[in-house]
């Protein structure tokens, strides 16, 4: 049966890569008592799925596993147990049936926070953001040409709060924005650079299951 | 809020790569932060090899199962990381609570290897403790070494206040006393010199003797190990079925060092090992020893494990060469497509030299028995380089090579042979402790031959790096000016230099010039019969007498045989208590 787990990933554990959370996930379910199904490939692999790749050092709390195990598990005694064998940063939110496509064909959104020092005027920069038409960083990576992304185009529900600024970014087809280049276009209206403190990601959104699709 | 020292090394994390070298928190990990006593156990290498470790795991739970003691762990940072520290004033620190090393009661570190012994000294100052025990003061954690590499303290004894030789389990006791008992450096120091396995480089080099662990008792061995992240070179579970080896290699260190022959009971063994997949989650279990073929209660072991947890992943590491190892690796685990086998030589007089006492027959039976099995990578390893080794050797690996292939046709399938070449070193506590290792340019002219001569349609030639071979020549039979040079090739950038891509050759072979001698003059110096050996105080158990008899019957290519099977060789390992303890 599959179940899609959500979990946070705090503290220390936001410095695991996404291989290392998925095996840390898979360890703490075979700890667990539960063995996971093995795909049917040529080289089986554990049948597990994140929603989305976190990037390293950035805080979760709401990431999403689809996890196919060969038994069924009531999800209360699943997650007690999941809970208990979970390591130090890694906290269960819930584990349930899956219902629809997996969570990684879904996703189509990211709402993040992004703790930003207090020494700019965000409020103005982020009314100056939202205001204009477009808000053009560029992304730089090693061994690739530099990408001129327009953030304004996937990031327009952004506010400044006490916490720092809270962004939902969308997933289209013609791609996405980091949070920290949303964090960039909106200081760059003021001309400013931010000090970005922690990245926290709140939320994975996906679209709706069809009811009674399949699992 | 977090305490500064945690905020500073949190923002250093998100600037180098695997961060998670350096965060702890895996399962299984022990925290203890209200403990009175502190023990830093480092691996002075880079976190995926050191927390796969076996000897570690043992040491973590034997300090952590005290309940005033807390064992936390240590692994060298990578160059991004210590440049990153030293920029920040951030000390190397533990894993499990961030605490800098220099507040520790006792930082051990294990000699695994000769090629880490730049890193001990990065460790050293990272942590902020001076590099030289006769610099170190009151306040500073006394500095231990163990592991296999510490049977040679000289190139390395400078460094320490103290080694530990051997094994663990019962005698490092009397070391967790002495640092319990005594308020104050000075006070454990003079416990510790009361201790027959603990030998202080500043007190002379007076006789030390390696301990051993005579019962070798399944309670020692881990039953909840810390389960690494997934960049450890080894994520498996694994239960040492036996300790020893009296094979007799010549070349090899591990065979004198751990006789004599220890086994644990194949029902031990089994609960063991399903104990620790619960506690660990792992999906593989290995079967460890010097030679698992040669554990008497194998097959039980095997079936019994089998019968409990019919889909586990059992891996049997180093196996004799022969059909019967090969089945049983087989049956072990269906899923595995590579086997290895170790010839070591490829013709019957090397392997005579060496002491190697399998044959031709036994080699291509094996082969042909794993190809059968339907394995379809053979991966065999060999050494160059050895004692009296002629062109003839060269060209019989060569051969062999080609007549695997052969029967892997025969045979019929898909299938890969994959021929791999290290350069032999010689090593103190061995019968060839008193040879040299052989030339570069000849081990070089070696190389290339084989590179010319190997097939190259389904077979793979790997040989190792002539560079790091020299060095760690160099440093394994090294004496006290040793030590001077490693600190000079150290403080000229040399560090991780196990790894190709880190190895700074240039800073070695200066450090080498300034101490008037050369790399390549230390790693191919023959000593004497008569010579004294830097390590002649580290009594093995086994008598020089015997070394220097092997060192004869390999000169006059004759094979001696195990006394598990062809009765005492008179080694001088067994006295009292410590003997072969064979389960049946």
């Amino acid at each position: 049966m599959t179940y899609r787990i959500t979990f946070a990933v705090r503290d220390r554990a936001r410095f695991l890569s996404h291989l290392e959370t998925v095996d840390t996930l898979l360890s703490a379910l075979r700890r667990a008592g539960y063995q996971v199904a093995l795909s049917r490939a040529m080289r089986p692999r554990p049948v597990i799925a994140l929603a989305l790749p976190r990037a390293v050092g950035v805080q979760s709390e709401a990431e999403l596993a689809d996890v196919e195990l060969t038994s069924d598990p009531a999800t209360a005694e699943l997650s007690q147990r999941l809970s208990e064998q979970l390591p130090a940063g890694f906290e269960l939110i819930a584990a349930e049936p899956a219902v629809g496509k997996p969570a990684a064909s879904r996703v189509r959104g990211v709402s993040y926070l992004i703790e930003v020092a207090d020494d700019l005027d965000w409020d103005q920069a982020v009314e100056r953001y939202l205001a204009a038409d477009a808000a053009v960083v560029t992304r730089t990576a090693p061994k690739k040409a530099d990408k001129r992304i327009d953030v304004r185009a996937f990031c327009t529900r952004i506010s400044h709060g006490p916490d720092g600024l809270v962004a939902d970014i969308d997933l289209t087809e013609a791609g996405t924005a980091r949070p920290e280049e949303v964090a960039t276009a909106v200081a760059a209206t003021i001309g400013a650079t931010p000090t970005i403190i922690r990245l926290v990601r709140t939320e994975i959104v996906l679209r709706e299951a069809p009811v009674g699709a399949p699992t | 809020m977090a305490p500064l020292l945690d905020q500073k090394i949190e923002a250093v994390l998100e600037t180098v790569q695997k961060p998670s070298r350096y965060i702890g928190g895996e399962a299984n990990q022990v925290r203890k932060p209200q403990a009175a006593r502190l023990v830093a156990l480092c691996y002075p290498d880079a976190y995926e090899i050191g927390i796969s470790n076996q000897a570690l795991q043992i040491l973590y739970a034997q300090v952590n199962a005290r309940e005033s003691f807390a064992a936390e762990r240590v692994y060298c940072p990578w160059p991004d990381m210590a440049d990153a520290m030293r920029a920040e004033g951030i000390p190397l620190f533990t894993l499990e609570t961030w605490r800098p090393v220099g507040e520790v009661d006792m930082l051990g570190i294990t000699l695994q290897a000769e090629l880490t012994y730049s890193n001990v000294l990065e460790v050293l100052d990272l942590a902020g403790i001076p590099i030289r025990a006769g610099e170190r003061g009151g306040s500073d954690p006394i500095v231990i070494a163990g592991g296999p590499s510490a049977s040679n303290p000289a190139p390395v004894a400078p460094f320490f206040d103290a080694f530990f030789m051997g094994e663990s389990e019962e005698a490092f006791e009397a070391v967790l006393d002495a640092i319990d008992s005594a308020p104050d450096r000075a006070g454990r120091m003079r416990l510790l010199e009361q201790i027959p396995s603990i030998y202080i480089p500043s007190l002379g080099r007076r006789p030390v003797e390696r301990a051993i662990y005579t019962e070798f008792g399944i309670e020692t061995q881990p039953t909840a190990p810390v389960v690494p992240y997934s960049s450890a070179i080894f994520s498996r579970a694994s239960v040492e079925v036996m300790r020893g080896c009296t094979r007799g290699c010549r070349f090899c260190h591990a065979g004198t060092w751990y006789r004599p022959v220890r086994e644990r009971p194949a029902d031990q063994v089994i609960e063991a090992g399903l104990a620790q997949l619960g506690c660990t989650g792992y999906d593989e279990l290995s079967l460890t020893s010097l030679a698992t073929s040669d554990y008497t209660d194998v097959v039980a072991a095997i079936e019994g494990i089998k019968q409990r947890a019919p889909d586990l992943h059992l891996s049997l590491p180093s196996n004799r060469v022969d059909t019967g190892p090969v089945a049983l690796t087989a049956a072990a685990n269906a899923r595995q497509s590579s086997i290895t086998l170790a010839p070591e030589a490829a013709t019957q007089r090397m392997r005579d030299i060496i002491c190697k006492t399998i044959t031709d027959e036994m080699i291509e039976s094996a082969i042909e028995a794993a190809f059968r099995a339907g394995y379809s990578s053979l991966k065999m390893y060999f050494m160059i380089g050895l004692p009296r080794e002629t062109h003839d050797e060269v060209q019989g690996i060569v051969d062999l090579g080609i007549r695997a292939r052969e029967i892997g046709r025969a045979v019929g399938g898909r299938f890969s042979v994959h021929m791999s070449a290290s350069n032999f070193v010689p090593k103190p506590h061995t019968p060839f402790q008193w040879e040299g290792m052989a030339p570069r340019d000849q081990l070089a002219a070696k190389q290339a031959y084989m590179r010319r001569a190997m097939p190259t349609r389904q077979i793979r030639l790997s040989l190792h790096d002539l560079r790091t071979s020299m060095l760690e020549g160099a440093l394994s039979r090294g004496d006290d000016r040793t030590a001077e040079v490693i600190e000079l090739a150290w403080r000229g950038g040399a560090r991780f230099d196990a790894w190709t891509e880190m190895f700074q050759e240039q800073a070695w072979h200066d450090a080498f010039a300034r101490m008037d001698t050369t790399m390549d003059g230390q790693a191919t110096h023959e000593f004497g019969e008569w010579d004294e050996l830097p390590w002649d105080h580290v009594r093995s158990g086994v008598t020089k007498e015997f070394l220097l008899d092997e060192w004869w019957q390999s000169k006059a290519e004759v094979a001696t045989g195990d006394c598990r099977w062809d009765g005492c060789v008179d080694c001088g390992a067994c006295f009292g208590p410590v003997r072969n303890l064979l389960v049946h």
